[in-house]
């Protein structure tokens, strides 16, 4: 912790850096507000709609969304992935299938689903699940297959059986797999629920984007992104805090080093 | 009687590589051989037929008068590197064995710390592995070995990883085991000094491909002290198995 200190002052000190060049560079340059707000301006903008309650529910959208999905993706990857690393057969039989849905893309999925499901929650929930799902399915997989080899044997020369060795090696092998699935969905989920809120959507950050554009109030359009990252940045480490409650069992440099 | 382990006319094949080829064994019942070997010599390959996770591309491995087909229901097999699963405790480490046959009890977790403390890791039974050093892993793996007494034990290089004095208390420790309830024990080392202190037999294999090149019985009776080691007899013993792995 110690060691970190003084590389988060220069950090900060960078951010403020960057952020007194952009500010100068738009003022000497007098670019216009609706291509380049300031910082300052965007500060304001952000706050002014923040205690006045317009991003409340806005924000309560988004997050809806990129939860629910994260949710039901998350729980299908799992079980699906679950299911194929089970059966040589199935992995066979549905690997094509996999790799296909795995390259289309989701986004595009958006203004089909909203012709089918309305301009509801319902399509963005299930375009942030499917984005979801993929991490969580491959970790699965991986991390149930992916199981080092002498611990097998030691399990082989203890006679363990198959289901044994599924309950007390595979699994919680798998764990760290895991969370490093569970880190990458979260962050796609907020992409994702953003993104699907372009097509058809009054509420939402990436309605506020869409509603800022036809405005022509940019500095809207930057506050509405910055909360999305911040949204994105607080549910990495929400998933970071219970992978640290969960492992703290496990050794992670080791890990690395394998 | 037949002999308790039986290698007849064993070879190995890796693709195109032949690891071992015409190894004729045989262990009798308690009794305790090692094998000694440079590195790369496909002593692990041997072991690990005799514990029935290989199956020999020639020949057949015999315990007890029936064929090696599966790992043998009363062995016990000490891997060259300590394997561990980093998510459970030493204790509960040492108790899997028993759990994979039944629920353990109090009496089981009792005991399992008792054999955690005879390898020196009394206290440390709460730890994880990332919690512990090289040679701790090792004797942690080492008592769960021990744990279940198994009447065969099958043990590769369990001490090369490990500091001068700790092996030495294993040694002493593992004879004394081996006096008080007398399994049946193969031994792999490349320490001629290790494997003549713990032995009755010390077999030497080498060659292109490897097989069985030398045998050496170990003339001293049990139970052993560690001072054998300084008796000029046994220094002699060394020795003489010393040169004989010079000569292959
Ligand atoms: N599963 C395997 N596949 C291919 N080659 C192997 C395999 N296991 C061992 N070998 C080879 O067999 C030889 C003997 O290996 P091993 O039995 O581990 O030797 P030792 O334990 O005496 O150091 C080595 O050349 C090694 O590369
Ligand atoms: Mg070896």
């Amino acid at each position: 912790m110690k060691k970190m200190k003084p590389t988060m002052i220069y950090s900060v000190l960078l951010f403020i850096l960057l952020l007194t060049i952009w500010e100068l560079v738009v003022t000497v340059k007098n670019i216009p507000e609706l291509i380049l707000p300031k910082p300052t301006a965007i500060w304001m903008n952000l706050m002014t709609h923040l205690s006045s309650g317009y991003f409340l529910s806005h924000i309560n959208a988004t997050f809806i969304e990129v939860i629910g999905g994260f949710l039901i993706g998350a729980t299908i990857g799992v079980g699906l992935g679950f299911i194929v690393s089970q059966s040589r057969t199935l992995r066979e039989i549905l690997h094509p299938y996999i790799i296909a849905s795995q390259a289309m893309p989701k986004i595009a999925l958006a203004p089909l689903l909203t012709l089918w499901f309305g301009y509801g929650f319902a399509p963005k929930i299930i375009i942030t699940a499917l984005i979801s799902f993929f991490p969580l399915f491959e970790s699965t997989v991986t991390g149930l297959s992916l199981v080092d080899k002498d611990k097998v044997a030691l399990f082989r020369s203890l006679k363990a059986s198959p289901l044994q060795i599924l309950m007390k090696l595979r699994l919680p092998s798998a764990v760290p797999y895991l969370f490093s699935g569970l880190r990458v969905a979260i962050v796609l989920s907020v992409v994702g629920a953003a993104v699907s809120e372009f097509i058809g959507a009054n509420k939402g950050l990436g309605a506020v984007i869409t509603t800022g554009m036809g405005m022509m109030d940019t500095p809207l359009m930057f506050s509405a992104f910055i909360l999305l990252t911040l949204m994105g940045i607080a549910m990495y480490h929400l998933i970071g805090l219970l992978e640290r409650v969960f492992l703290k069992k496990y050794d992670y440099s080791r890990r690395d080093q394998e | 009687m037949d002999p308790y382990i039986q290698l007849k006319d064993v070879g190995v094949t890796f693709g195109k590589d032949v690891v071992l080829q015409r190894v004729d064994l045989s262990v009798e019942k308690q009794g305790f051989v090692s094998i000694v070997g440079k590195s790369g010599t496909g002593k692990t390959t041997l072991i690990k037929m005799v514990a029935g996770m290989l199956a020999p591309t020639e020949g057949e491995v015999w315990i007890q008068g029936e064929k090696v087909k599966e790992p043998h229901h009363d062995m016990t097999y000490v891997f060259q590197k300590p394997v561990l699963l980093e998510w459970r405790t030493l204790l509960e480490n040492i108790l899997l064995p028993i759990e994979l046959k039944r629920k353990p009890t109090q009496a089981d977790r009792d005991k399992a710390k008792q054999v955690l403390a005879l390898v020196e890791l009394a206290g440390d039974e709460h730890k994880y592995p990332h919690e512990c050093s090289g040679g701790m892993l090792s004797r942690a793996a080492l008592a769960r070995a021990l744990f279940t007494s198994p009447n065969l034990l099958l043990m590769d290089e369990p001490y090369a990883a490990l500091d001068a004095m700790t092996k030495e208390l294993l040694q002493v420790q593992l004879l004394e085991i081996a006096q008080d309830y007398n399994p049946t024990v193969i031994f792999i080392t490349h320490d001629i000094q290790e494997a003549a202190f713990l032995s009755d037999r010390v077999i030497l294999i080498g060659d292109q491909p490897s097989r069985v090149m030398q045998e050496y019985t170990i003339p001293f009776h049990r139970p052993r002290k560690k001072t054998l080691k300084f008796e000029p007899e046994f220094l002699q013993v060394v020795k003489q198995i010393y040169q004989g792995l010079e000569t292959l």
